[in-house]
């Protein structure tokens, strides 16, 4: 009976000291027996990074961070990492700082210096051999910043919209179509040529319009010459009817080309805020930042990324085919 | 008939030295105690029966209490984090919920009902049969060879236990989480990984050897100075399991401003 | 070599329960303590072994204060002397065997095979042989008395204290624990102290016989001599006739 307590006994103990230690060990996500090497690297800052920080190599982990202490000059903060002894780091390995989720956890993240993603950082510069220039990226209250700036370009954005498509630029765009049916019942060729090359690009209207002018003036130039030629008649009523279109056309083109100068301000402004929005979205997609991790994990992600991408579609549709959806505010 | 209104006054006087009174036995028993540890000799051999009977029996129970903690843990935390907080973090929950406060806690009121009053009855039952007198006139410290292999095994296999009792309610939750709550295993493990530290462990054994201690001593302690028959002995078991049970969460409170 | 009383008192909160007794037990007789339930004769046994301590008064064994002496050679002492409990006070957890040889492995000068020996003349003293293996909660309460006894003489010990041997038992059962007692006494030559209530015991084993009466030693003698005591007190406890004691009071 004694002999199997102390077995017993035995038993539950080595259970009890198994699950603490390989259960301490599973829980850290250290893989015993592998080699492991420190690597340090220097900061300016370290942000919310804590001992036992994941360490990872193109996104897979591949150590913890060690320990992390004031530099002997104070102003930089070294930190050790131990990471698998079989990995070979990129050339210039650079470490970069940054939240691995929205809930405060910091990870470090190896990289080369010539990775695109890694080469637009300022770097604190290594004090020593061995020691690796590290960079943290800024936390959570600054990203919340860009992303008020972008909610707020997104704004004036919208606001250009509207000022585009007031009832006034309605009013005008119908007259000067009006102004272009007129002329071109008169001139169906010519005009009618014209009108399918402005069909096409909001841009090509001033060139259109200028031929229109310029198809104006010879037309009048000719018409002169058939006066002279002719003398007198109906032709004066004629030409004098012709002169006037082309006036018409002339303001006509003014109008537009003020109108499609506004067009392609706002295609630009907005063109810029998305290419911002596009980079921002980029270095989401990488995981970068707090927001980056959130979004990774969530859709919301994806549809920012798909409104930005249909966004800028739009936008070049608009620049594309006008028309359409002058059309639809105006008729 | 005088005395009547004095009386509520003779109450509160005698709680206050009784009060006092079963401080300082507790306080010579303890230093008796101290003496007594040096007795390994006599100690020593009981020790492994003691573990056997407190640590070794207590694991069915504590294990029973830990996975059904780990399984409603489990639950609730998908519950409460609905919409709002990444699915992992149920694993986190369940992970540091069990480790830090209810798999030693709860397995140390468990065990305080079942080992608490098993020890108290026992020495009770030997006081009032005069078995501990008995050991006297055999020439043994009946401290060295009852109470000190009972604190020893306690405070030994509590932590044992409740490492036990840490693994299977954190394994529990996790099978919750698989087959209730459509998790899948790497969820679950990086939020059980997410914030871990290898203190969390030390924390939950240290207040684990802590309640084998309280309720050892206590145990012992009101066991060994029962007084009567066996009613007395009823008492002294009712006694140990109150005070230990409270000494728990009084410790459990304790080190959660000491050590966090 | 004896064990002397001198002057014992005992009192538990208001309740005085030894006022001052003084009595010794000469080497190899059997003194037999009588008197009425609850009058102190157990707790004068337990002073003798400071499993009380007494407020007043000094214990001597061999000449040893027990009072005085420290908590080493207190149980070095305890081992010299044997004691019978009333209700043999076995350990449950443990066999017989295990029982009885409790004090010799305390002792650590015997290897298990002398324990053994030991352990199995002791048995076969109170004629319980063959009874090694069992637990005590499958023997007796006789049985266990005779184990109890076997316990306290298993490390040979100079005096045997005795706390109400035949109290409970059947009158065949008590004839042969006052049997072993006298027999022990015979065969062992201890010193033996008895406290009982039981008359008929008392004259069968003692060489002398002590009355305990209100904290008192009120009468000793031989069993002859308390027999013709003129004390009506002694007379009362003796002769089971309440009425004599009580004109007295």
């Amino acid at each position: 009976m004694k002999r199997s307590n102390e077995v017993l006994v035995g038993l539950v103990v080595i259970v009890g000291v198994m699950v603490v230690v390989f259960g301490t060990i599973w829980l850290k996500g250290v893989k015993p027996g592998r080699e492991r090497t420190d690597l340090v690297a220097r900061f300016d800052r370290v942000g919310q990074l804590l001992e036992g920080g994941v360490v990872k190599l193109r996104g897979v982990p591949i150590g913890r961070v060690e320990k992390i202490a004031l530099d002997s000059t104070g102003d930089g903060v070294l930190v050790t990492m131990s990471i698998r002894s079989d990995v070979q780091l990129p050339p210039e390995a650079v470490v970069v700082l940054s939240p691995e989720s929205l809930f405060g956890d910091w990870q470090a993240e190896i990289g080369g210096k010539a990775d695109p993603d890694f080469e637009s950082y300022d770097y604190a510069q290594p004090v020593g051999a061995g020691v690796l220039p590290g960079y943290s990226l800024p936390e959570l209250s600054r990203i919340t910043a860009v992303a008020d700036q972008i909610a707020h370009d997104l704004a004036i954005l919208s606001d250009r919209f509207q000022e585009a498509f007031t009832t006034e630029t309605a009013k005008n765009i119908r007259l000067a179509i009006e102004n272009i049916q007129q002329v071109s019942e008169q001139l169906t060729g010519l005009v009618g040529k014209q009108q399918s090359a402005f069909d096409s690009v909001a841009a090509d209207l001033t060139r259109t319009s200028q031929a229109a002018g310029q198809a104006a003036e010879t037309l009048d130039r000719a018409f002169t010459e058939v006066e002279a030629a002719i003398g007198g008649g109906k032709l004066t009523g004629i030409v004098d009817n012709v002169q006037r279109s082309s006036v018409r056309v002339d303001s006509l083109t003014t109008e537009l080309m003020a109108a499609s100068r506004a067009l392609r301000r706002m295609a630009l402004g907005a063109d810029t805020t998305l290419r911002r929005m596009g980079t921002i979205a980029t270095s989401l997609e990488r995981g970068e930042g707090s927001l980056g991790m959130l979004l990774r994990d969530t859709a919301l992600y994806y549809s920012l990324a798909e409104g930005s991408v249909q966004l800028q579609a739009l936008l070049k549709d608009i620049r594309e085919h006008p028309r359409k959806y002058i059309n639809l505010t105006v008729f | 008939m005088q005395r009547t209104w004095t009386a509520p006054f003779a109450w509160v006087g005698r709680s206050a030295v009784e009060t006092a009174a079963a401080f300082g036995r507790f306080g010579v028993f303890g230093a008796r105690a101290g003496r007594a540890v040096a007795d390994v000799a006599t100690w020593g051999r009981m020790l492994v029966v003691q573990m056997a009977r407190l640590g070794v029996a207590s694991l069915p129970i504590a294990l029973f209490i830990a996975a059904f903690t780990g399984i409603v843990l489990s639950l609730q935390a998908s519950y409460t984090f609905t919409g709002t907080v990444p699915e992992y973090f149920v694993g986190t929950l369940v992970g540091k919920t069990v480790i830090l406060e209810l798999g030693p806690v709860l397995t140390g009121l468990a065990l305080a009902g079942r080992v608490g009053a098993n020890i108290a009855a026992e020495l009770g039952t030997m006081r009032v049969t005069e078995q501990i007198d008995a050991l006297e006139t055999l020439g043994y410290d009946p401290v060295s060879y009852l109470v000190i292999p009972r604190v020893v095994a306690g405070v030994l296999m509590f932590p044992v236990v409740v490492a036990c009792a840490d693994a299977v309610g954190v394994a529990a939750g996790w099978v919750t989480a698989l087959n209730l709550l459509d998790m899948s295993t790497p969820e679950f493990v990086r939020g059980l990984r997410l914030f871990f530290l290898p203190f969390d462990v030390q924390y939950s054994l240290v207040k684990a050897a802590s309640f084998g201690f309280a309720v050892t001593a206590v145990g012992t302690h009101f066991g060994f100075h029962t007084a009567g028959g066996a009613e007395a002995v009823g008492r002294s078991t009712t006694q140990a399991v109150v005070v230990s049970s409270m000494l728990i969460l009084v410790l459990d409170a304790f080190w959660a401003v000491a050590l966090l | 070599m004896s064990i002397e009383l001198r002057g014992i008192r005992k009192a538990f909160g208001p309740r005085v329960i030894l006022e001052d007794v003084t009595l010794t037990v000469e080497e190899g007789e059997t003194l037999a303590v009588i008197g009425y339930s609850g009058v102190g004769k157990s707790v004068l046994l337990k002073s003798i072994v400071r499993l009380l301590e007494p407020d007043a008064g000094t214990v001597l064994v061999d000449g040893q204060d027990v009072g005085l002496l420290p908590r080493e050679q207190l149980l070095e002492l305890r081992r010299r002397i044997g004691y019978v409990f009333q209700f043999a006070a076995l350990f449950d957890s443990l066999s017989v065997f295990d029982n009885v040889a409790l004090g010799l492995r305390r002792q650590g000068s015997m290897n298990e095979a002398a324990i053994a020996t030991r352990v199995g003349e002791s048995l076969r003293l109170v004629e319980l042989e063959g009874f090694e293996e069992r637990f005590p909660g499958q023997i007796s309460g006789g049985q266990r008395k005779r184990v109890g006894l076997a316990r306290a003489i298993a490390t040979r010990p100079r005096y045997l204290l005795y706390d109400e041997p035949t109290t409970g038992l059947d009158p065949v059962t008590t004839a042969v624990i006052d049997r072993l007692i006298l027999k022990l006494a015979r065969e062992l030559g201890v010193t033996s102290l008895v406290v009982t209530h039981d008359m008929k015991s008392a004259y069968r084993i003692a060489t002398r016989i002590a009355m305990l009466d209100q904290g008192r030693i009120r009468f000793v003698g031989t069993p002859a001599e308390i027999q013709q005591s003129a004390d009506p007190v002694v007379r009362g406890f003796i002769e089971g006739r309440p009425e004599l004691a009580q004109e007295v009071a």
